[in-house]
């Protein structure tokens, strides 16, 4: 496995790359010459400007090219650099290969994972900047060519030029994790990432530890584009005040479903924004259960709303999992989840039921399943039972508290799993996620 | 083209740290409505929430049906309802039941239909039901304009090109 070696201020992509001295000039002259396994090393007084940027890396999945911007004092570097720069009118890298320390610097696009085969990337300690103020402007991580590759930004930095800009496309598994958009980017005024903008490939995007301090108070996290996927976000600082949206318009299929667990601007840490198709679950500290889910000083409740889209066939309203550990084996357990809503009228077991996992198999972890909605499609709906919690109800006209149960008898010990399915239309319920096993 | 006619914004109960639910909606010319929800501290000015969003909201409206026009050459699509419009009763009548199985079984035009008839249509109305409007020269739609008159659902073979260029 080779070293090749980048320094654009005395380098030629005519020479071979193997010491400072015969340095290439450019990281597509590298990329030309590669091979899987290979390091390339980038000076930190390399800065690469021109026209369209292009490299196809020869890395595979299970021997990468590994890209790091280091000190020119050592050949090979012994420290890391985060000087190194490209800036081009549009940057496009593909293969799979590690990259350190580089910022991406683009008028237009900027694709680092632009696949055409199965491929995978990892950004650490990179920045990724767009100086365009229009809609070219946008950073596309995945591609919608293949999607069976994943792409990591860890403790990347991020700074859009103008608020026409599209934001940050994906496709594929990518995980942004730590990071944060730096003093001075605009806010993508339709939402800042999302799944692809051109066709169905799918995503899954996790984004962990993101600062989005610098973005507008008005950002909207997510936008829809068409692709399905889930899309979350966690344990990440909101801007101050924040009034936008997680997504920036409705889910457009069932497909899509965006999740925001614990972020805020404030000190709180119960903080949930679910959106899909059916509807959005938000957290709600008012209209709460007495002795119900708190995190030690506030309670709190889901407020499921369903939106005139939800139905039980193929698109109710699905709460976030709620688990619990239990030790108990071969005897009968009820698991009851409680329930508030504003109407005289109950809701029955075919709006709202709950679905819970355990382990119903003695000897094996084989998951059994156990549902309260009514038997089968045909069947006559009957009301969810009543309950005697207590809630407190605020500004609610008709207060119904009922409840959600089922009864089983786990076999192994390990956790139940339940969730919450909502399918009545353009409804609010707020469920407590306390799960009562008894 | 699409305005915004209303905007509208109330507060919910408080919650525990002082924040309310604020809900935003913003009622459209054509009878939707496009709705927000965010959790405000007392930092945040509701109206001028709502007054910069309705201006990004309409400029988006805007940009959307600007490409619609220019991708089309100016002509800007229909609506589900203008296209159905186009449509004789009879016509209508066979486009809006076609999936209902008691009319299916007693309508002549549709019970002549093989299974696979059945299916070509049942797909070109899927896709006319999932279009978010409906554009004359689009192949999707002169495809189910021309499949209806194949298998004899319009009124007459002619009507396929009324229907399209009426």
């Amino acid at each position: 496995m080779a070293d090749i070696y980048v320094r654009s201020t005395d380098g030629s992509d005519a020479d071979n790359g193997s010491t400072w001295a015969l340095a290439k000039a450019t990281l597509a002259g590298a990329a030309a010459i590669d091979a899987a396994g290979d390091t390339i090393y980038l000076s930190q007084s390399h800065a690469e400007s021109g026209g369209g940027v292009s490299a196809a890396f020869a890395g595979t999945m299970a021997n990468p090219v590994k890209i790091i911007a280091g000190n020119d004092a050592a050949e090979p570097p012994t420290a890391v650099s985060s000087a190194s720069l490209i800036s081009s009118s549009s940057i496009t890298l593909n293969g799979s290969y590690y990259l350190y320390g580089l910022t991406l610097q683009a008028a237009t696009s900027i694709l680092p994972a632009n696949q055409s085969a199965s491929n995978s990337v990892t950004l650490d300690h990179c920045s990724l900047i767009t100086t365009g103020t229009t809609g070219g402007g946008f950073f596309s991580i995945g591609s919608a060519n293949n999607c069976t590759q994943k792409a990591v930004l860890l403790d990347c930095t991020y700074k859009f030029g103008g608020a026409s800009n599209i934001g940050c496309a994906t496709a594929g598994v990518v995980e942004i994790k730590g990071g944060s958009f730096v003093s001075g980017t605009s806010t993508p005024s339709a939402g800042v990432f999302g799944g692809s903008a051109s066709d169905r490939s799918g995503a899954r995007l996790t984004i962990d530890g993101l600062d989005m301090t610098n973005l507008a108070s008005t950002v909207n996290i997510f936008r829809t584009f068409i692709s399905p996927g889930l899309f979350q976000i966690r344990n990440s600082k909101l801007p101050a005040s924040w009034s936008g949206s997680l997504c920036n318009a409705t889910p457009l299929a069932t497909g899509q479903r965006f999740e925001m667990h614990n972020c805020d601007s404030g000190d709180t840490n119960y903080r949930l924004w679910v959106q899909e198709y059916a509807g959005s679950i938000k957290s709600e500290t008012t209209l709460v259960r007495t002795g119900g889910a708190s995190d030690g000083t506030t309670g709190y409740s889901f407020k499921m709303a369903t939106s005139g889209n939800a139905n039980a066939a193929v698109a109710p309203l699905v709460s976030p999992e709620i688990a619990i550990w239990n030790d108990a084996v071969g005897s009968s357990k009820t698991l009851t989840v409680e329930i508030l809503h504003d109407s005289a009228t109950n809701l029955t077991d075919g709006e709202i039921w709950l679905e819970v996992q355990y382990l119903g198999t003695s000897g094996f972890p084989l998951g059994s399943f156990i549902s309260d909605a009514k038997a089968d499609i045909l069947a006559t709906a009957a009301d969810q039972s009543a309950s005697s919690e207590t809630w407190t109800t605020t500004g609610m006209s008709n207060p119904n508290t009922q409840k959600l149960s089922v009864t089983f008898t786990p076999q192994e010990k390990g956790y139940i799993q339940a969730k919450v399915y909502l399918a009545k239309a353009s409804k609010t319920v707020y469920v407590d996620p306390k799960l009562t096993v008894a | 083209m699409t305005t915004i006619v209303s905007s509208t914004h109330i507060a919910g109960h408080p919650q525990q740290d002082g924040r309310r639910y604020i809900k935003e909606r913003h009622l459209l010319d054509d009878g939707r409505s496009v709705d927000f929800e965010y959790l405000a501290d007392n930092l945040v000015n509701p109206d001028a929430v709502m007054a910069e969003r309705a201006a990004r909201l309409s400029a988006e409206l805007q940009a959307q049906e600007a490409s619609s026009a220019e991708s089309a050459n100016g002509v800007l699509p229909l609506t589900h309802r203008q296209f159905r419009k186009r449509l004789s009763v009879a016509e209508q009548l066979i486009f809006d039941n076609f999936d209902v199985p008691e009319f299916a079984a007693t309508h002549p035009k549709i019970s002549a239909l093989s299974i696979i008839e059945r299916a070509n249509v049942r797909t070109g109305l899927a896709t006319y039901r999932d279009a978010q409007d409906i554009r004359l020269d689009d192949p999707d739609t002169q495809m189910l304009v021309g499949m209806l008159a194949a298998y004899g659902l319009l009124d007459s073979s002619e009507r396929a090109g009324e229907i399209l260029n009426g």
